[in-house]
């Protein structure tokens, strides 16, 4: 079970990413806006 | 083919729809085609038309399939843009084709025929500067608020402007706050054009106002998400390292590889308690400086005690660690803290919106050094053109760029944009956005007038006097300002409970760790007492009651209810006082034909001579004969009386301003007016016409006169009639324990008319009320409800201590600038449907459905949200009850507390949802109070609103 040590950090790593990549989206102003998107699904099958 | 008249027999069989709008096209507007039936496509009106030709001359016909999906459809579009569709000469596909050129080519409304063109501004460096932000390529980004955007079809159609508008790149509409983000190439399509565009369509376009505020708020939201979102991340792999350790407790975990999971959980523990979790310390000592307990007092103690017990149980390698439950307090908490904000945000965000929907420009009169070449008089139209005299231009200008002594023209029916004096031209003014009152009032050269005020019959040329800030309108907000207080959003009882809360707390950890300490166990009495700081959590008061709240808020938005802060719907708990505004409030806020006497066919006549003026009371003589609820509807019925009478010949319409209108009307002399113009004229009163007006005077309504060939052959009363549910509201609410009184800047004596039809003492009735009355008759009724005590009995006055919470609530109900100040001192201030934008700000509700069944579904809700939210209290103080009991004797364990908090957080959150506030709508009939019958109240969860404000269906 020695492996821990170095799956731990990994995965802490990883979830960090996700985490990352979450603040990203949200400086980008993805989440600025969440009402319209659902609707705007409704009518998305062109374009 | 001009546009025959359709045969009345025939109409009643066929029922045409606008097939824009689907509304009925009014007979006499149905096109006939060559064949005498009526053509395949028919419109109610040139809006409509325009926008119909737009969309398929772009290719866009899916939009009406849309919109039929969404089960919704379009009002009649109001644009300014109107067609030559009506001419004759130009066939379906010339129009189509013309009409997207034009559009494309940016003659636009100006080219086909329009009225005047107020998007030209918008191409102004200077505008372009403040409304739209150069990209990095060169291009442009303006952000247009949009009017009537409420379905996916709207935001199909918009979001499709780059095929609509040559040289638009993207557009992005946020439906919520109706904002459309427009990324454009200056060079190939001028906003101006953009805008003519969306107006065309029927989505009204105005400057996103407040930028720079919006843009400070979106910061502040993304950096809540993101704590919010770090909090999460901490915590859930807490809790993994958390789940590892618990069975390790039982089956043997081998020594280092728990002392790893305790080191790296009280790593991200740590991480997470003075990260995200730094702003209840910061809440809690900025507090503490000011000498009171807050809410986050008690949450501040378990983290710190959490943390420092649990590094040095870590450290030592022994002990309990509670990382797993502080972490998840912090999300928890965080996540409360969001929706809650968002909660507030919508609900002052739909107040933002209905104020920026407001006239921006105004037309400046300029001695025409200026006027060279191609912009010779660019906003004016050709009756403008007739009015600018010789050397003087006009020019479509923002209302921000006009100075004291400036000349603006002000046309029948738009704003007066600055407060100043007449200069030019006599005409009447509606007042009733400052004083209430909507009757009109005349003005000529030598007159002041007021920003806000409506220019109703004739032009008008005032030279400013007081432009922006410096307007009376302006100074009545700053007494708005003055008057109110600024109340926190928190509920107010909760921060009455914390600092008991707390004192409880530590007052039961030193008995706990005395009575340790007495049994011989110091020890076990200090992680027993650790352990109760930790797992008592005022969950209830900082997580449940506000999303309670937040729920109730949410329902009351989607039914048009804005409420601005949870504190209103507690505060509107017990019954009190209410206070009613009465024009628009109490009546319907237009003038109607109330009464009527004499021969029906001189109505008739003076209907058709008041089609010439823009008068209140013409509007209301018409709206007898031809609006919604006419006078004698069986006419109506029998099949269209626009296609069956005749319409009459008139000739000669002379207007006097202020008193009458006359003129011929298929040949026979005919005056309308007041009695004094009526007889000055020359007519003859026979009979009873004058002890009816006399009677009606003293009603309070306001006699208008008919002479036809110079005798009063018909009378009709002008009043604003009480709106029917209104009484039935009064009663109910006086069954309830609430007194009920009018408060209004109109004349005493229709006050205490309309008090008397309304069933009020006639001492509950204050007339001709100031704002400035208004304000203290509010204030005078606060401090004595203050001094009386929820049960009317006096007590003695608590000294220095305002009772709060369970106070008689004193609710102000209006809607003019004039109520703003009352609003803002009342207990709850609710502004009505169609209020002054100074009222919005002023208010804690805005009712945005018309009519006063909004008010009892409030006062229902109020009822309801307390109930919710003792509910949640009772609820927290068994969890906190049985996990103290659990940690004072020693027996509590992470896992246990770890399964304790979301068990508690799911109560509380299925407490909030079965708050049955807003969730039916109350019925005003005798005897019932609200309809109380089933409730699904899980159906209606605690989703967040969608849309709703201006009316239109709410999404989903």
């Amino acid at each position: 079970m020695a492996i821990i040590y170095i799956m731990l950090p990994i995965a802490l790593a990883l979830a960090g990413l996700a985490l990352w990549g979450f603040m990203g989206c949200v400086s980008r102003g993805e989440y600025d806006d969440l009402d319209t998107p659902p609707v705007r699904m409704l009518a998305d099958d062109e374009d | 083919m001009p546009a025959d008249r359709a045969n009345p027999a025939d109409t009643a069989a066929r029922e045409c729809e606008c097939a824009h709008c689907t509304l009925p096209v009014p007979a006499a507007l149905v096109r006939l085609g060559v064949s005498g039936d009526p053509e395949a496509r028919q419109f109610c009106c040139a809006g409509c038309r325009t926008a119909f030709e737009l969309i398929h001359a772009c290719g866009l016909e899916r939009y009406y399939g849309l919109l039929r999906a969404a089960g919704t459809g379009v009002d009649p579009v109001q644009s300014e843009a109107t067609t030559p569709a009506g001419d004759p000469g130009f066939t379906e596909q010339q129009v189509a084709t013309r009409l997207s050129e034009s559009f494309q080519s940016g003659e636009g409304a100006a080219s086909v025929g329009g009225r005047g063109d107020r998007w030209s501004t918008m191409d102004d460096a200077a505008y372009l500067r403040v409304h739209a932000a150069e990209t990095v390529s060169g291009l442009r980004r303006a952000e247009l608020t949009l009017e009537r955007v409420h379905c996916v079809a709207c935001v199909w159609l918009v979001e499709r402007l780059p095929r609509l508008v040559e040289g638009v790149i993207e557009s992005r509409l946020d439906l919520r706050r109706r904002t459309a983000t427009v990324v454009f190439d200056p060079a190939r399509a001028p906003l101006s054009r953009i805008a003519r565009t969306l107006d065309a369509l029927g989505y009204t376009p105005h400057p996103a106002k407040q930028v720079s505020a919006r843009a400070l708020r979106r910061t502040e939201d993304r950096r809540h998400l993101v704590a919010v979102g770090i909090a999460g991340f901490l915590m859930m792999n807490v809790m993994l390292l958390a789940f590892a350790l618990y069975p390790g407790e039982f089956e043997q975990i081998a020594p280092e590889y728990r002392a790893l999971f305790r080191v790296v959980s009280a790593v991200l523990g740590l991480a997470s308690i003075f990260g995200p979790g730094l702003v209840f310390f910061r809440s809690a000592f900025a507090a503490l400086r000011a000498r009171a307990i807050n809410l986050d007092a008690p949450i501040a103690l378990a983290l710190l005690v959490g943390g420092v017990s649990g590094s040095v149980n870590v450290a030592m390698d022994t002990g309990e660690i509670y990382f797993d439950s502080l972490s998840m307090l912090v999300f928890l908490l965080l996540v409360g803290r969001f929706v809650q904000s968002r909660q507030q945000r919508f609900a002052a965000d739909s107040m933002e919106l209905l104020l920026s929907i407001v006239p921006t420009t105004a037309t400046l009169v300029q001695a025409s050094s200026a006027a060279a070449g191609g912009t010779d008089t660019p906003g004016a139209t050709g009756r403008d053109q007739m009015a600018a005299g010789r050397g003087e231009s006009l020019r479509e200008v923002a209302i921000e760029t006009l100075r004291e002594g400036d000349i603006v023209q002000v046309r029948a029916g738009q704003s007066v944009p600055v407060d100043g004096v007449v200069c030019g031209g006599a005409s009447a003014v509606d007042q009733a956005l400052l004083t209430g009152e909507s009757a009109p009032v005349e003005v000529m050269p030598g007159d002041r007038v007021f920003a806000g005020t409506v220019n109703l019959s004739g032009l008008l040329r005032v030279r400013a006097a007081a432009t922006g800030e410096s307007t009376a309108a302006a100074r009545v907000m700053r007494l708005v300002e003055e008057a109110g207080t600024r109340r926190p959003p928190i509920l107010r009882f909760i921060d009455s409970i914390a600092p008991r809360f707390v004192l409880v707390l530590a007052a039961v950890a030193v008995a706990t760790l005395v009575a340790w300490a007495a049994l011989g166990r110091l020890e076990h009495g200090i992680d027993a007492a650790i352990a109760l700081l930790i797992v008592t959590c005022p969950c209830a008061l900082a997580l449940a009651a506000p999303l309670v709240v937040a729920v109730a808020v949410g329902r009351g938005a989607r039914r048009g209810i804005l409420i601005k802060g949870g504190d209103a719907l507690e505060a509107l708990a017990a019954p009190g006082v209410l206070l009613l505004d009465k024009t628009g409030t109490v009546t319907q806020g237009q003038l109607r034909i109330t009464e009527f006497a004499g021969d029906k066919a001189a109505l008739e006549m003076a209907e058709a001579l008041e089609a010439f003026s823009s008068h209140p009371i013409a509007r209301a003589i018409r709206l007898g004969i031809r609006g919604e609820t006419p006078i004698w509807p069986d006419d109506r019925e029998a099949g269209s009386a626009e296609g069956e009478r005749e319409e009459p010949e008139v000739r000669d319409v002379r207007q006097t301003t202020g008193a009458g209108i006359q003129g011929l009307v298929d040949g026979r002399q005919v005056m309308v007016g007041s009695v004094g113009f009526v007889s000055g004229g020359g007519a003859v009163m026979r009979g009873l016409y004058p002890t009816l007006c006399d009677a009606w005077a003293a009603a309070g309504h306001t006699p208008v006169l008919i002479a036809v060939d110079g005798v009063v052959e018909a009378a009709v009363a002008i009043g604003d009639p009480i709106r029917p549910e209104a009484r039935l509201l009064i009663d109910s609410l006086k069954r309830r324990g609430w007194e009920v009184g009018l408060l209004s800047g109109d004349h005493a004596v229709t006050v205490a008319a309309v008090g008397r039809a309304l069933g009020l003492d006639a001492g509950d009735c204050h007339g001709n009320a100031s704002p400035e009355d208004k304000l203290r008759v509010v204030r005078e009724l606060r401090e004595r409800a203050a001094r009386e005590g929820p049960d009317g009995e006096a007590t003695r006055a608590r000294a220095g201590k305002e009772r709060r919470s369970r106070a008689t609530p004193v609710v102000m109900v209006g809607d003019g600038v004039n109520d703003a100040a009352a609003l803002a001192a009342a207990s709850v201030g609710v502004a009505v449907h169609g209020g002054a934008e100074a009222s919005l700000a002023a208010a804690d509700v805005y009712l945005n459905a018309p009519g006063l069944s909004p008010i009892a579904d409030l006062f229902d809700a109020g009822r309801h949200t307390l109930r919710s939210i003792r509910a949640t209290l009772w609820a927290s103080l068994a969890y906190n009850a049985l996990a103290g009991s659990l940690a004072i004797t020693g027996v509590i364990h992470p896992l246990v507390a770890a399964i304790l908090m979301p068990l508690s957080g799911l109560t509380m959150l299925a407490i909030a949802l079965r708050c049955r506030a807003f969730v039916v709508p109350a019925t005003l009939c005798p005897g019932s109070w609200s309809a109380d019958t089933r409730v699904s109240a899980i159906d209606e969860a605690a989703a967040l609103p969608v849309a709703g404000p201006l009316g239109a269906s709410p999404v989903g």
